[in-house]
């Protein structure tokens, strides 16, 4: 099952028993929403593509006392309603959490305007939101257990190419923020959303830090960081801002002096102007595993 | 005096008394944000009337003085009249006002006891009215019985999220959601009607699915006939009130112009401004 489905059948399961969850969509539904919108029908607002009013509405939703999730199409929640979400979400702290669909390049085929390409780094500048992206559905579910239990600002955003289970929800510390796994080594890749995945599928003889959730905790990222030679760090969206910065950051402030390579969207020719895919993205961007791999065996720079 | 004169005399001396208030609470505004050095006396001005209606007359208040209406002041710029009213209702004393109204001064303090126009902070324009419509919808679902009095600047709703929130509260047939919008014609630069025209504007808000008003905004009589009816409106849709107000009012000489929206007297321009203040009114 992909995350976002995962995400949207825990909601409707914690509705059933009893939680006073509303969900706040700008147009948008899904096959997971189906039984949801069935059983409770009050609890699904829709405001059309309106994403500055759905975060306005959800926020007036969490003072009547209700926890409230907006549902929308990315990246507009984020970059058409940032001020929404800077205002109600980061300052007033008002506990909603924006879902939102496609991740960085999911649906390049629609073109620059549909490409969640600075998301994370847009809200990485807010204090109070979490960024979420689930690389596999145990973080997705536990996303819903973490809304639930402590309510709070929240972002997290769904690639549609995740679609299994990775992780044992006993392997995931959520509060840090980040998953270790493959073994120790010189080099460690720190990635996330697809990456992550794919990363974490592929198996690779390399230690790879899938960072589901920012901010995390930076003394035991930056510790984790101390014990590697060299850092790789991969991502779909843009390097400034991006976690290849983040990891810049955390190094820099504590301290640490590690070489950090960061494979990111640079559009070093300008954004594409073709009819493009993820796919071709990634090739004109040397974002694919066998330029992951020259670089872990010193190949290429 | 029959009984019917004692009462018009009685409701005369009401509404002198409100004028009154009004006098004072525009002196007390300048006292305060003139110590600040900063604040929109311009935009408090045309508004005060409709905060001290809606304080002190119309919003419904428990036992602990706490709102059982709920009110979001929209329009934050003009957040610096709540202050002196609060203060006229018992709810701050003079000191705790002072203290708050400086820099330093707490301003979360305010919203710890969710005191009307504090649900949200208001400023960052277009924000407020989707969110009252936000808080009556849910306020409905959970089936209680408040109201939801929002306040908007005019020129906030050519904010493009004000239109987004005027068709969901209608369509959601919110109508225990009230937005007041101050009306006085002027944004920062210029008046609305030579930036980008809204008249007619009531039409708008009726083509939306509104229940529309239009008012003297500076009118007690008007305010309190219109804003007393709310709580028995039989009317599915939400309700615009349109106030029409003057940007300055009270003081002559800064009605009506534009660049004057961040205008803030202090030192001797404020004791000035003071001595200028006029009476209007019964």
């Amino acid at each position: 099952m992909n995350v976002r489905d995962r995400f949207f059948y825990e909601i409707y399961g914690q509705v059933k028993s009893g939680e006073d969850v509303s969900l706040v969509s700008t147009d948008l539904g899904a096959p997971s929403l189906d039984d949801f919108r069935r059983d409770f029908p009050q609890r699904f607002v829709n405001v059309g593509i309106a994403e500055q009013n759905a975060i306005a509405v959800a926020g007036g939703l969490c003072l009547a006392g209700k926890k409230v999730v907006t549902y929308g199409l990315n990246p507009f929640p984020v970059t058409r309603a940032f001020d929404q979400i800077r205002n109600l979400m980061a300052s007033l702290e008002l506990p909603i959490t924006v879902a939102a669909l496609k991740a960085g390049t999911a649906t390049a085929e629609a073109g620059m305007s549909h490409m969640a390409l600075e998301n994370i780094s847009l809200l990485r500048t807010l204090k109070n939101v979490r960024i979420i992206s689930p690389s596999d559905e145990t973080i997705s579910k536990m996303a819903v257990d973490e809304m639930i239990s402590r309510p709070a600002p929240r972002y997290i955003q769904f690639d549609p190419f995740i679609t299994d289970t990775l992780y044992d929800e006993a392997e995931i510390d959520y509060k840090k923020g980040f998953a270790l796994s493959g073994p120790k080594s010189d080099v460690a890749i720190v990635a996330t959303g697809i990456w992550a995945h794919k990363l974490k599928k592929e198996n690779l003889p390399v230690r790879l830090i899938d960072c589901f959730a920012l901010p995390l905790c930076e003394k035991e990222f930056c510790d984790e960081l101390k014990q590697y030679k060299r850092i790789i760090t991969i991502e779909d969206g843009v390097d400034r801002g991006g976690i290849g910065s983040m990891t810049l950051e955390i190094l820099n402030d504590f301290g640490a002096v590690i070489p950090v390579e960061r494979m990111a969207l640079k559009f070093g020719n300008g954004y594409p102007r073709v009819f493009s895919n993820r796919n071709l993205i990634f090739e004109q961007e040397g974002l694919t595993l066998d330029h992951l791999k020259k670089k872990l065996e010193g190949r290429e720079s | 005096m029959t009984e019917a004169g004692t009462r018009a005399v009685k409701a005369f001396d009401e509404i002198k008394s409100y004028y009154e208030k009004s006098f004072k609470m525009r002196q007390r505004f300048i006292e305060l944000f003139s110590n600040l050095g900063f604040g929109h006396l311009t935009t408090a001005f045309s508004e005060t009337e409709i905060l001290i209606a809606l304080f002190e007359k119309v919003m419904r208040f428990d036992e602990d003085r706490k709102p059982i209406d709920k009110f979001v002041l929209s329009k934050g710029h003009g957040a610096g009249m709540v202050y002196p009213i609060l203060e006229d209702m018992g709810i701050f004393s003079k000191e705790e006002t002072d203290e708050m109204v400086q820099i330093g001064g707490d301003l979360a303090k305010i919203r710890e006891f969710v005191y009307p126009g504090f649900e949200f902070y208001g400023g960052s324009l277009g924000i407020g009215i989707g969110m009252a419509a936000g808080l009556a919808l849910g306020l409905k679902q959970n089936r209680e019985d408040r109201i939801v009095f929002c306040l908007c600047g005019d020129a906030e709703c050519y904010e493009g999220s004000v239109w987004e929130a005027m068709l969901f509260a209608a369509h959601n047939r919110l109508n225990n959601l009230v937005v007041i919008v101050d009306r006085n014609y002027l944004g920062v630069s210029d008046f609305t009607e030579n930036m980008c025209a809204f008249e007619p504007f009531a039409d708008k808000w009726k083509s939306c699915n509104w229940d529309v008003r239009e008012i003297n905004g500076h009118s007690y009589e008007e305010l309190f006939d219109t804003l007393v009816n709310v709580y028995k409106r039989p009317s599915s849709k939400p309700l615009c009130i349109i106030a029409d107000t003057v940007k300055g009012k009270g003081v002559g000489d800064l009605c009506n112009i534009p660049l004057r929206h961040g205008y803030m007297p202090t030192g001797e321009n404020a004791d000035n401004t003071i001595k200028k203040l006029e009476r209007f009114g019964i």
